[in-house]
């Protein structure tokens, strides 16, 4: 079926086409949720089995769990993020539902894969595969299973990859091409500033720009993978599948936050009834941010020594300024469009203000691990798992958990309950500190056992991982009950 | 639509089931890998080579061959493989001498037969300690016959920029004139076949 | 005048280069035949296979091209085609297939020693894939497309770093120095198409309505 066909189809059967469109989105986010939750359960494990007061964990069982939370969690994050991009970009341009659904059923297959190579194979390496240690298993798994876990990630980036695409066309089919959605036309051209442009189109772009790119790159490094496991002859240079891998793993998990900001630029107006609107600042911030999330994934090799000194520096600087761009016109425009606009508060609006505020706060954590004399240091602490947290539990996470919320409630204001949103605030908090004390103290990450000192952090962490559970339970239990009932529709 | 869907299962297995058969199930993705799956699923018929032995004489496969032949090609100027070869020959001397398995034959064949003379040979050997014994060495001398033994080996020899040869740094074990096990020098399977006196 | 325009006018360009801009098929057919023959004859197999350039590079690509440019099938075959593969899936299949087949080592050195391999690459190589992917190309729509197009490059360069990276001499027809050269011809012809697919992509002028510079521009397909 070409485009032609599929706008004419959709003119006429346009209520069933929209329909599809919020069943699809609502299944995203019913799978969404409960893996997040299953997720949860694991992370708590872990932490609990680093604090070994209230669960004594078997160290190879931590490093599969751990793999599992891993990949569990980034995968669910940009299933979860895509989710809220596609509702949002379906109301500006038009989007199949059919390549959106067989999306969702290759992510299953490529879940399927990634869980049965964890908890059947053992395959323990840590969801960033990171070579060439998926090949050295000193007999704790198999090289299939390895194999199986690369091949899992492979059809997962198909998946992304077909919605992209069908993103990336129908963008182009209506606003001439990808730079123009991104808005360049109006920002180095002479084409005046079209307030009328919508932000979702422009996140859109540059989310799709940066991760087309980082799947293409994860589609060779992947099969070198496996090549490697299959024939270990076969030896690619370590420090350049270090790169690879890192660019594509530090790509897809900042895209998916990037995705989910598309619920704070549509909802958010929705509730202090002001508009938001693109601006030359704008679209200079979103125009930067898609070189500069290409670009930072480098802060994950200040460590090696072999990389040259000015690359190193480069990566600092750029992790120093990389979310910043679009975190001061998103927090800045969040602000000015909260601030004496007489909000409601309710579960949504705080979530996605919550959301805000995590995403600006976590660049702190992550400016100063971007620091080299820091990262020397601190880039195999906890400190890491501290900054990342912080991004996804108190950033992406409440956006998500909000625009499943402003669905359930059908847009409607003040409805729903905001104490679960305080519980979980407090229980992310609290988390991410323990992680980031636990950094600030040189405790090393992905370590299955601590030392005696350090425990007490792990049981912190495992009670306020559980408050943060608890919250997501919370919130997200109502949400479910309700969300069969949703009825705004995604489609113009 | 079922049909249609049909058809794609369909035409996926063809598809696969045709690598499949061409791969020998997955398993040989290059020639050389392939000739050793083959051999070993189907030993080959071999003709009755016609060799030039170091000493000289003409000699034929079949008077060798009522033995255990291990086989390997080597040009006696090579400074890489054949060096590895001559090595694993004389390793595996010692390891027939002292089994006193007197059923096993040790056989080079030259794949440089223009320069490899029958002193050429005799040198190579002596060069890596062989004892006449059990260690014969011979080259084909017409062309003719340097043919038939690529072609029914499948061995591929290339010529390279320095004047010598890339070839395959395997061992081939001929049984009654069949040609039944490919298997690289520096694989355990040769002792375990001296010492036991057959190919398991 | 401002980079943007610059790089817009350009890709304009390739928007607007259109199938009929390549040979007819006709003469297509006619060099494809030529090409087959030669490749029979034993000089001509010595020369196009004598390395694994010429081979790889010259070739199969020759194939594959002149394959595609002259498919031109009957309306009744065309018909045939889109009523059993309404999607494209089998041809995505056909085409996927023989291009593993054919970027095995095992297969091309075998191309080089039996006749009947050679011939059945002669034969399956502008059939199965150059002909096979125009069929795709008219039978998928445009997010197939771009992710054959997309495989397509991934695959190369895949390969091409296998090519460099692999210490074992992968084609026993050709010297590893020989195969070490085609990884990095593969790794070029990589990067340059994918600076120009990212280009393309980037800067070219998809919508046919609002912008009334392109009318001159035919849709296709
Ligand atoms: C209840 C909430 C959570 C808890 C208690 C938790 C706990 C943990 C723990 C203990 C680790 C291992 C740290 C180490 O020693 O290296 C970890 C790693 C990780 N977590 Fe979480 N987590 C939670 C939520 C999340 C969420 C929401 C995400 C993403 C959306 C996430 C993504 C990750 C990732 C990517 C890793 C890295 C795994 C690796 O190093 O291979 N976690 N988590
Ligand atoms: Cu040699």
């Amino acid at each position: 079926m070409s485009i032609t066909e599929a706008t004419s189809n959709s003119v006429e059967d346009s209520n069933t086409h929209t329909k599809n469109h919020l069943n699809l989105v609502k299944l995203y986010l019913a799978i969404g949720i409960l893996v997040y939750a299953l997720m949860m359960i694991a992370g708590v494990a872990l932490r609990a089995a680093q604090g070994a007061s209230y669960l004594d964990m078997n160290p190879q069982l931590f490093y599969q769990i751990m793999t599992l939370h891993g990949a569990g969690m980034v995968g669910v994050t940009g299933l979860a993020g895509l989710a809220v991009n596609w509702y949002f970009l379906s109301r500006h341009v038009l989007l199949s539902t059919k390549i959106f659904l067989s999306a969702l059923l290759l992510s299953l297959i490529a879940v399927a894969m990634i869980i049965g190579s964890i908890l059947i194979g053992k395959f323990a390496a840590g969801w960033t595969f990171l070579y060439p240690l998926p090949a050295k298993s000193l007999g704790i798994w198999s090289i299939a299973s390895a194999v199986t876990f690369a091949a899992g990630l492979l059809v997962l980036g198909v998946a992304f990859l077909l919605v992209y695409l069908d993103m990336a066309i129908a963008i182009s089919k209506k606003y001439g091409n990808l730079t123009r959605g991104l808005g360049l036309h109006m920002l180095f051209g002479r084409a005046p500033v079209d307030t009328s442009h919508p932000t979702t189109v422009v996140a859109s772009s540059m989310v799709i720009i940066v991760n087309v790119a980082g799947i293409a790159v994860g589609a060779v490094v992947l099969i070198m993978t496996i090549a490697n496991l299959i024939s270990p002859a076969i030896a690619p240079d370590a420090l350049l599948m270090k790169h690879l891998i890192y660019f594509f793993g530090h790509v897809f998990i900042n895209a998916s936050i990037y995705s989910a900001i598309t619920a704070v630029y549509e909802i958010l107006p929705k509730y202090t009834r002001r508009p938001w609107t693109v601006s030359k600042p704008f679209l200079a911030a979103w125009f930067a941010a898609t070189f500069m999330v290409m670009a930072v994934y480098p802060h994950h090799l200040l460590m090696d020594f072999a990389m040259p000194p000015w690359a190193a520096i480069a990566g600092q600087i750029i992790s120093y300024t990389s979310g910043i761009p679009v975190l001061v016109v998103t927090a800045f425009g969040g602000l000015t469009l909260v601030y004496r606009s007489g909000i409601r508060w309710d579960a949504c609006s705080s979530l996605l203000v919550l959301g805000l505020f995590g995403w600006a706060a976590g660049v702190v954590p992550a400016v100063i691990d971007g620091m080299i004399r820091v990262n020397m240091v601190m880039h195999n602490t906890l400190w890491v798992p501290g900054h990342f947290h912080f991004y996804l539990i108190l950033g992406m996470l409440p956006m998500v958990l909000g625009f499943a919320a402003y669905l359930t409630t059908n847009g409607e204001q003040g409805k729903s309950n905001k104490i679960p949103v305080y519980i979980y605030a407090a229980g992310g908090i609290t988390l991410c500190m323990s992680f980031l004390v636990s950094g600030s103290l040189s405790i090393p990450r992905r370590f299955a056992v601590h030392q005696e000192s350090w425990q007490w952090l792990g049981n912190v962490g495992a009670i306020a991982g559980t408050t943060v559970l608890v919250g997501t339970l919370l919130i997200a239990l109502p949400i479910l009950f309700r969300l069969p009932g949703a009825t705004l529709s995604a489609a113009r | 639509m079922a049909v249609y869907a049909m058809n794609i299962v369909l035409s996926l297995s063809i598809a696969l089931g045709l690598l499949a058969w061409r791969t020998s199930n997955f398993s040989s993705f290059t020639y050389e890998t392939d000739r050793r799956n083959a051999v070993e699923a189907r030993p080959v018929q071999l003709s009755d080579w016609q060799l030039q032995s170091s000493n000289g004489k003409t000699v034929y496969l079949s008077e060798l061959s009522d033995q255990l032949l291990l086989v390997d090609f080597v040009y006696t100027r090579c400074p890489t493989i054949c060096r590895a070869l001559g090595s694993r020959y004389e390793q595996l001397q010692r390891v027939i001498n002292s089994s006193g398995n007197t059923q096993i034959t040790l056989l080079s064949i030259s794949i440089d037969p223009i320069y490899d003379t029958p002193q050429q040979l005799n040198s190579y050997r002596k060069r890596h300690n062989g004892l006449k014994d059990t260690w014969q060495l011979a080259r084909p001398i017409t062309d003719h016959a340097f043919q038939t033994i690529i072609s029914e080996t499948g061995l591929r020899v290339i010529p390279d920029k320095f004047g010598g040869f890339t070839h395959s740094d395997t061992i081939h074990l001929i049984e009654n004139r069949k040609l039944t096990k490919i298997k690289p020098w520096s694989s355990t399977d040769w002792e375990n076949i001296i010492l036991s006196g057959k190919n398991s | 005048m401002d980079i943007l325009t610059l790089c817009n006018m350009a890709s304009r360009r390739l928007n607007n280069w259109q199938l009929n801009e390549l040979p007819a098929p006709s003469t297509a057919r006619a060099l494809l035949v030529f090409v087959i023959m030669v490749g029979i004859t034993p000089a001509g197999a010595m020369w196009f296979e004598s390395s694994m350039t010429t081979h790889m590079l010259v070739q199969l690509p020759l194939l594959i091209v002149l394959g595609a440019v002259c498919y031109q099938p009957k309306a009744q075959l065309n018909s045939f085609l889109t009523r059993i593969d309404p999607l494209g899936a089998i041809a995505f299949i056909c085409y996927t297939g023989w291009m593993l087949f054919w970027m095995l080592p095992l297969n091309l050195d075998l191309a080089t020693i039996e006749p009947s391999v050679r011939l059945l690459k002669l034969i399956s190589v502008p059939i199965g894939i150059g002909c096979c992917f125009r069929w795709l190309w008219h039978q998928s729509n445009a997010v197939l497309k771009c992710v054959v197009v997309f495989e397509t490059w991934a695959s190369v360069t895949r390969l091409g770093w296998l090519y460099i990276e692999s210490p074992l001499q992968l084609c026993s027809s050709y010297l590893i120095g020989e195969q070490q050269r085609v990884g990095t011809l593969l790794l070029v012809i990589s990067g340059i198409s994918a600076t120009v697919a990212v280009f393309y992509s980037l800067f070219g002028s998809f919508n046919k309505k609002n912008d009334s510079t392109l009318a001159k521009s035919t849709s296709n397909g």
